[in-house]
């Protein structure tokens, strides 16, 4: 049951897609409420056999919010990438909601539980990783968002080149060395 | 475009570009790139370091972390039917999945069910080795124990069936506040019940803590989860890790890895060494001190500062609640010992204290000690429930205390450490006495140099401070336990433990130990180089009660037998501090002409206590029968205690009273420097015994010898000594009364060049280079003697002159020339033939030093300062050519690999540093690459390395310092001997 009309969904992105930042804006919530439905059907495994994959999540959201036939190609890509950044902000939400606060902030700091628990990368806050990707923007903008798009979206590659526009060759360098930033600066964050 | 973003296009190029070339030539490209703007290549080089960490960094799920992230709250099982089961409401999430109340249709009873995550799912061999786990663990049929019905697969997912338990867990407890200890102790009894059950099974948990505690209304406890944490984990857990500089311990990278879970863990754990239950006894006593506290015993910013304060630091003891019993306290200590072997091994012993405190169930009944054989292993096991017990007697009410044996431990008061005075190589040995009538424990604690006496009751928490006792060491009591000796500034004194100055008895500058009879009479270490000396103990004029036997150096460590004629004092031949050979122990007397007996060779004096010869072989302490009528053994020495602190100079720290309390300090973590073997992953090998703070070990060129810079005297001066590795045998290879240091073998290894100094106020001397013959057959030669230059003197005590390196063809030796005004250093170079005139090598406005050749010797590696901070250079030698930064974060030390491909350095943390490089023409260095951190007590410390560039020889803290163990004393110390 889609909680939103695909077409406003995709009347919306088109409005985006010609330079309408207010269609942004409404669009956003819209994502949002699906995403964290999906979040939460994720976790309850209302689908069995279901892998937590992350592009699986957001192409799901993608496909259950618009009539992909009806999204140009590159609206889609777009789109994606609209929805690599609110999932970074669900995610963020989430994270300062349950009291995530960063270190020092009376809370303690919690980690990535998963990410320590899936790729052994080092124990970097969600809040710090957000943090750290606010200044590599700053420094950066491209490289930020080929961090939204590949970690907070699960866009591969190849999606995240058509999201940008740019080669897929330099997603990869800019992902690369986007990571090296990260961590170096995630470092020097004060203990 | 702004300086900025241009500036960070050139980092960004310069990196992607390097990025893009083989490590070994990184350096030389980051040189050609960067030229001389340092900052730029600093800049690359920070995001270059990360190249290892990042591989894995980000590479996460998306959905892994939401699911991580967004939790419990969102759309859930709730409501829904899992084959069997009808799922309530979400109780709980954590790391191994969402736990649901459910409605088991099949059997009709409400169950809770803990879904278990897809991976886990998925993963075949796992969900099998949980089933055979799973059926263990559904055999666990206890009162305080979650019981655990089965694995079951429904419907596609994979579900862990187990007892719904209502109620809160301690964690939400907890974090209301600490629990009062009355109401504290009695679900702590209950964890241990539930521990106990598990553990008879064979069942550890492995990860309890507060939140797999539930404490349901009616008080009843029941701990969850047991075993799940082994059950579930990847048989892969391990391994790959040790590449990876960003995990700090390989059980980070364990799965279900949190913080919450760190915090209690064991440090054997932490370590990812195999754990039996003795992990589980450590939780307990994590889990207890934050119910008794409301804070946790190890906490920290994130995990990396958690497992460091559960390997590293001593709980807040100081945060207890004073009102918590004594034996809780003493439990709780015993609980969260770091070294496994010397916890409390069984939690029946909680239960034992807990079920007296929290006034529960009468304990079982002791069992009667078990056979010699393993007695040691039950002391540790029975003994801290039983001392708290006895003690608790003690301190209750009139009667004979109990006849069991009965141990509790005294840690140094805060802020204090034990220890004394350290001048003589006194070394860390606890000192320490039992009064005779074994009610008070007199000890030595400080902080630094300010040392003085403690008293401890035996039946009372607290040790009271003794005043007028500064600077005291090697306390002994009067016969009737009303009087302590003491030695103090060069004095032998008494005090009255009822109260009053100490009373100066008569000069003592030697100290080293005194003993008192029943007769009154006093037998001391008056002055080195002379015997024993007998006093009065109103004082009076010192008179000898022992010569020096030929070879012997002194007399220390005197010890009355009961019949307060004869004593044991142990004989001490040579130095004492580098090279401890085995001391003799004699018998001697008070009465003129009785002739002296010898009774053993030790590692330590000896003392006499209830029917036996206490002493020291290889750090065990040792027990033997011993008549002392007879003045004999009656049988054979066995060990009573794995490990005891002795000190260089022989003094054992152990005191046993008349009626069989016996005090003992185990051998605690030497805080002195060690020569210490470590392979590439930072694994200790072996170790040579102990050395100076900065002595540096020189590997001769067959690496089968060291050379090294000792302190011996007092208060002594520095020599170079050889030591055998094979044999571990140490030779003297100077002996003037000047501070040598420094030693450099030449290539041959047939001579040595060191330092001499002149830093000595008492010898106003300039510094010297000199050339020492190995073999004693030749003169050594002075080569060098520092000399004033136009901008900098160099008189005595004014600079210093410290070879580092010798050439391989033997032309040249390397020095560092230091102090002056300014002070500054610079290397220099001596050739060994022609005119001998020295040159600079590396002179300028910065400190340059610790030069040593390539093994070609066409380069050096050296250390420069120029960048504020010391980081190591390569530069040509005697060519020309600019230097080459090889560190990144700091470096000190500089040492080639055999074939020259490899550098080696300690890293501003102290971490051992490995850079590959390439000397042709020009110099490439790879990207440095952290071996292991060096446990030290200065930044300065030395090492070698063998030619392979596989071992490293360091002069550096002992691995894994897990702090000063407590003085433990044992009650009825002899009922643990009777079988």
């Amino acid at each position: 049951m889609p909680t939103m009309a695909s077409a406003q969904v995709t009347e919306l992105l088109h409005a985006w897609g010609a330079g309408d930042d207010a269609a942004l804006h409404q669009l956003v919530p819209l994502v949002e409420a699906e995403l964290r439905r999906l979040a939460g059907a994720y976790m309850a495994r209302e689908r069995p056999g279901h892998t937590l994959q992350p592009t699986a999540l957001v192409n799901e959201a993608f496909l259950r919010l618009v009539n992909a036939q009806g999204v140009p190609w590159q609206g889609r890509a777009h789109f994606v990438g609209i929805a690599a950044r609110v999932m970074r902000r669900v995610l963020v939400d989430h994270a300062r909601a349950r009291g995530y606060q960063k270190r020092g902030g009376g809370a303690q700091a919690v980690p990535i539980e998963a990410a320590i628990l899936v790729s052994r990368a080092p124990d970097v806050a969600l809040l710090d990783l957000d943090h750290a990707l606010d200044g590599l923007a700053k420094v950066d903008e491209r490289k930020a968002k080929v961090v939204e798009m590949r970690f907070f979206g699960g866009m591969t590659v190849e999606e995240t080149a058509d999201a940008l526009g740019v080669s897929i060759d330099t997603v990869k360098r800019d992902w690369r060395l986007a990571k090296l930033w990260l961590l170096s600066t995630l470092k020097d964050l004060p203990r | 475009m702004s300086d900025r973003a241009d500036r960070w296009r050139r980092v960004e190029q310069i990196c992607q570009d390097a990025l893009d070339r083989p490590v070994a030539e990184r350096a030389a490209f980051l040189e050609a790139s960067c030229g001389e703007d340092l900052l730029l290549r600093r800049e690359v080089e920070v995001l270059l370091v990360e190249e290892t960490a990042s591989s894995a960094f980000l590479e996460s799920p998306t959905g892994a972390v939401a699911a991580a992230v967004m939790g419990p709250g969102s759309a859930r099982l709730s409501g829904h039917r899992v084959g069997v089961f009808d799922v309530g409401a979400l109780l709980g999430a954590g790391g191994m999945g969402e736990v649901y109340r459910a409605r088991d249709t099949r059997l009709d009873r409400d169950v809770a069910i803990k879904i278990l995550p897809e991976a886990f799912a998925h993963d075949a061999e796992r969900v099998a080795r949980f089933q055979r786990e799973a059926k263990t663990l559904a055999s666990l049929n206890h009162s305080n124990i979650a019981a655990v019905y089965g694995l079951e697969e429904s419907a596609g997912v994979t579900v862990l069936v187990m007892e719904l338990v209502e109620g809160e867990d301690l964690s939400q407890r907890i974090a209301r506040g600490p629990i009062p200890h009355d109401e504290a102790l009695p679900i702590a009894k209950q964890m241990a019940e539930a521990l106990s059950a598990a553990h008879e099974h064979g069942i550890i948990h492995r990860d309890l803590k507060p939140a797999n505690i539930n404490v349901r209304r009616d008080g009843v406890v029941k701990v969850l989860d047991f075993g799940l944490a082994k059950a579930m984990e990847p048989a892969l857990a391990s391994g790959g890790h040790s590449n990876n500089p960003t995990i700090t311990t390989p059980a980070m990278t364990q799965a279900g890895m949190i913080l919450g879970t760190a915090a209690y863990m064991a440090p054997e754990q932490a370590r990812g060494r195999p754990v039996d239950k003795r992990a589980d006894v450590w939780a307990f006593g994590a889990v207890l001190f934050e119910m008794l506290t409301g804070r946790r015993a190890f906490d920290g910013e994130d995990v990396a500062d958690v497992l460091g304060a559960v390997m590293r630091l001593e709980p807040d003891w100081g945060k207890l609640p004073l009102d918590v019993p004594t034996p809780v306290r003493t439990l709780l200590q015993r609980c969260l010992v770091k070294e496994p072997r010397e916890r409390v091994s069984d939690i029946a012993a909680a239960l034992f204290v807990l079920g007296h405190q929290a006034g529960a169930t009468a304990p079982a009944t002791v069992q009667a000690p078990p056979s010699r054989r393993t007695w040691w292993v039950a002391a540790l096991a029975i003994g801290a429930v039983l001392a708290m017990a006895a003690v608790a007697f003690r301190g209750s009410g009139p009667g004979r205390p109990a006849l069991e044996p009965v141990e509790f431990t005294i840690a140094p008061p805060a802020g204090t450490s034990f220890g004394g005075p350290a001048a003589g190589g006194t070394g860390s040995a606890p000192q320490l006495a039992v009064s005779p009538d074994g009610r008070y424990v007199v000890f030595v604690a400080g902080a630094r140099s300010a040392f003085q006496l403690w008293l401890r009751p035996v039946a009372s928490a607290d040790a009271k401070l003794l005043p007028g006792t500064e600077g005291s060491a090697f306390p002994f009591w009067s016969p009737d336990s009303t009087d302590i000796a003491f030695f103090a500034g060069g004095k032998l004194k008494k005090i009255a433990v009822a109260g009053g100055p100490p009373v100066t008895l008569a000069d003592a500058r030697a100290g080293r130990g005194g003993s008192w009879s029943r007769d009154n009479v006093i037998v001391f270490d008056q002055v080195t180089g002379a015997g024993l000396f007998r006093i009065p103990s109103t004082g009076g004029v010192p008179t000898a009660v022992t010569t020096l036997a030929e070879g012997e150096d002194a007399h220390r460590w005197p010890h009355f037998l009961p019949d307060g004629q004869h004593f044991f004092y142990t004989a001490v031949t040579g130095p004492c501090c580098p090279a401890p050979r085995p001391g003799v122990v004699k018998i001697g007397s008070i009465n003129p002409g009785e002739p002296v007996a010898t009774l053993l060779q030790a590692d330590s004096s000896a003392v006499y206590a209830s029917g036996y010869l206490l002493f020291a072989r290889e750090q065990t302490l040792m027990a033997q029968p011993f008549d002392p009528g007879a003045r004999a053994t009656t049988g054979d020495a066995f060990p009573l205690r794995e490990r005891v602190s002795t000190g260089g100079n022989r003094y054992i720290s152990v005191s046993a009273s008349q009626d069989g309390t016996l005090a003992y300090a185990p051998n605690a973590a030497p805080t002195e420097q060690s020569l210490f073997w470590f392979d590439r992953s930072g694994r200790t090998l072996g170790t040579l015994g102990e050395s100076g703070p900065n002595a540096t070990p020189s590997l001769s060129p067959d690496e089968g010898r060291v050379a090294l810079a000792l302190r011996t005297g007092n208060p002594g001066n520095l020599d170079i000594w050889l030591i055998d590795i094979a044999r571990n045998l140490r030779s003297r290879l100077t002996s003037d009364a000047r501070d040598e240091g420094s030693p450099v073998w030449s290539p041959d290894g047939t001579r040595i060049v060191l330092g001499s100094g002149a830093f000595q106020e008492a010898r106003p001397e300039r510094a010297l280079l000199i050339q020492a013959p190995v073999n004693e057959t030749a003169a050594s030669e002075t080569l060098l003697e520092a000399a004033d230059t136009p901008t900098r003197p160099c008189g005595p005590r004014q600079c210093l002159v410290t070879p580092t390196d010798w050439s391989s063809d033997g032309r040249f030796v390397l020095y560092t020339f230091s102090g002056g005004f300014p002070a500054t250093s610079d290397i220099w170079a001596l050739p060994l033939f022609g005119d001998r005139q020295p040159f600079p090598v590396a002179d300028t406005r910065f400190g340059e030093s610790l030069g040593t050749f390539s093994p070609d010797g066409r380069w050096i590696a050296y250390v420069s300062d120029e960048t504020g901070l010391p980081n190591v250079y390569v530069q040509p030698f005697m060519r020309a050519g600019g230097k080459h930064r090889i560190s990144v974060n700091g470096g000190r030390n500089p040492h080639w690999s055999g074939n020259g491909k490899e550098l080696f350095y300690l890293d501003a943390d102290g971490a051992m540093t490995a850079v590959s490089i390439t000397t042709a023409d020009t110099v490439a260095a790879g990207l440095p690459e952290t071996l292991f951190p060096v446990a030290t007590l200065s930044l300065n410390q030395m090492f070698s390395v063998t030619r392979d560039g596989q071992r490293f020889l360091i002069n550096a803290r002992p691995p894994n310092t897990a702090g000063v163990s407590p003085v433990t004393v044992i009650v009825n110390w002899t009922s643990t001997l009777e079988n």
